[in-house]
């Protein structure tokens, strides 16, 4: 028996076979049908689509034979893969290179053998597309053609399987990384919070602590005034609910919310906190905030992405009308025909129309170096989108106005009558 | 007879200054404003011995307020200031400098405060 030489380009050869990640993988329909075609074509119980591995070939498809590999020193197909043309043995029995290969003399009782190579485009034979055949035989030049070209296929298969590998992994390294960056895209809106929430937390702690020296003051002296420790204390239960409250809306805010299931939430609540976060800040800035009418609903939805998209709109709205004097926001929330109309208007004159245009886009800002992201809008938008509402600008508005709708119910079989 | 002004937008602390300044720093008056333009007038109208200062207020901010006073001839443009923040880093850094002037965190720490007054307050 005769083992076939290695080709010369080995190394290279096998490194450009790994790059496939093709080895070891689960049969795949479109590579199957190809070796039906051959042996149908050519008339052979069996064909392969054989991979020649370092020490081993391995059949990616297979018609006719239960095998997955054999050794790569018994492989006809090892002798394929040192030419351009087709390798034919019209009778093994009678080629002094095979009549004892095992799997001639075996029970697969080989006697034809036909393989194409698969040749990749950069001129490495991978492998061969090959029909065998338990008698001797011949192929007409149809046949032989036939079978160069379907060969030419599988190599074409094979890239477009790689092609398609690296597609979804680009595309899911992609998706991680938008995720990651809405994710930073949060926190930093947290960070530009941050300075407000230490006033928020500070101040009231510093009643407390106030309050705390003063009654151990009084407790000092021996007739100690009962009531006004207690009036104190009442005090500082008072402060410390503030604090909750705050921390509270902060959790709320910052929760990742990717999986949060829909609840039932009114509106009125929804509204509320997100006014614990942004009250503050409007009012130490001079920005009247006025809300025109909450309709007494509950609706259907993520609270608090809603908060989320809420509360970009009024950072935006603030960082628009900081400064102006008379500043003020508005906000109105409605519900008609199981449909939620939220608007937020602030006292700005509106936007131009070439701004307007691409203030959906995501890294799109007006705001100065370090000020946005420009990704507020974009998240907020596809938040309500998730709700099956819409985020828009409405330039028909005498002042910058922003409406959210959101339908009342998520799933149909909750509508009301 | 020891006069303060203490000035912050929140009024509970107001009162707790109020009773340190009164019951333990010995001051006989006290006079309250809510934002750095009202402490401003209060500041055109008599001498102090010191100034308690918030700055995250409404209208004029502690430090815009504080350096109007320190520019503008008055009967309160040297007056000891004790600066008080909830959030120190965001002051200014050109106010850092300014004289006389003390800073402190909110929460307050009572035993510094006084100390502070003590020894600006002969």
């Amino acid at each position: 028996m005769k083992i076939a030489d290695k080709p010369l380009n080995e190394a290279e050869r096998i490194a450009v076979l790994k790059k496939y990640e093709i080895l070891d993988t689960e049969a795949e329909a479109q590579f199957d049908d190809l070796t039906n075609l051959a042996s149908y074509i050519c008339g052979t119980p069996i064909s392969l689509v054989s991979l020649v591995d370092s020490e081993r070939q391995w059949f990616k498809a297979k018609t006719g034979l239960e095998a997955s590999e054999t050794p790569r020193d018994i492989a006809f197909c090892a002798h394929a893969i040192l030419n351009d043309e087709i390798f034919v043995v019209n009778d093994a029995t009678k080629d002094e290179r095979f009549y004892d290969n095992p799997l001639v003399s075996g029970s697969l009782r080989l006697r034809f053998y036909a393989g194409a190579p698969l040749i990749d485009k950069s001129g490495h034979r991978l492998g061969s597309l090959c029909v065998i055949d338990q008698r001797p035989r011949e192929l007409t030049k149809e046949q032989l053609e036939s079978l160069k070209t379907l060969s030419k296929i599988v190599v074409a298969q094979m890239e477009l399987r790689l092609e398609l590998k690296l597609q979804i992994e680009r595309e899911a390294f992609i998706q991680k990384q938008s995720l990651q960056m809405l994710q930073s895209a949060k926190m930093s809106a947290l960070g530009e919070m941050a300075g407000g929430v230490a006033h928020e937390i500070n101040n009231p702690l510093a009643i407390i602590q106030g309050k705390v020296y003063l009654a151990q003051k009084l407790l000092s002296h021996p007739e100690a005034n009962k009531e006004k420790i207690l009036d104190g204390l009442r005090r500082i239960e008072a402060t410390t609910e503030r604090i909750a409250k705050i921390v509270k809306g902060l959790l709320h805010f910052s929760r990742d919310t990717g999986h949060a299931s829909m609840e039932m939430m009114t509106l009125e609540k929804i509204i509320e906190e997100i006014m614990v976060l942004s009250e503050e800040r409007l009012r130490l800035n001079q920005v009247e905030f006025r809300i025109n009418q909450v309709d007494k609903v509950e609706l259907e939805c993520r609270p608090v992405q809603i908060s989320q998209a809420l509360i970009n709109l009024l950072n935006n709205a603030y960082d628009a009308v900081f400064g102006m004097p008379n500043a003020w926001i508005e906000l109105s929330a409605v519900c008609k025909d199981d449909l939620i109309t939220i608007t937020v208007t602030d006292s700005g004159a509106g936007i131009p129309d070439e701004i307007a245009e691409k203030i959906m886009r995501p890294f799109f800002t007006t705001k100065g170096a370090g000020k946005g992201t420009g990704l507020g809008l974009s998240i907020s938008k596809g938040l309500i989108e998730d709700h099956g509402g819409q985020l828009y600008y409405d330039k028909n508005s005498e002042h910058t106005t922003f409406v959210i709708t959101i339908p009342r119910f998520q799933r149909l079989d909750r509508k009301s009558a | 007879m020891k006069k303060v002004l203490i000035v912050d937008d929140e009024k509970d602390i107001r009162l707790i200054f109020e009773e340190i300044f009164r019951n333990e720093l010995g001051f006989d008056s006290v006079t309250f404003a809510g934002d750095g333009l009202e402490a401003y007038t209060e500041c055109t109208l008599q001498k102090f011995d010191i100034i308690t200062l918030d700055h995250h207020m409404p209208f004029l901010k502690g430090a815009e307020f504080l350096t109007a006073l320190r520019n503008k001839p008055g009967i309160n443009q040297h007056t000891p200031v004790i600066m008080i923040s909830a959030y120190l880093p965001e002051l200014p850094e050109t106010i850092k400098t300014i004289e006389n002037t003390y800073f402190m965190d909110k929460p307050v720490d009572f035993t510094r405060l006084s100390r502070y007054v003590n020894m600006s307050v002969k």
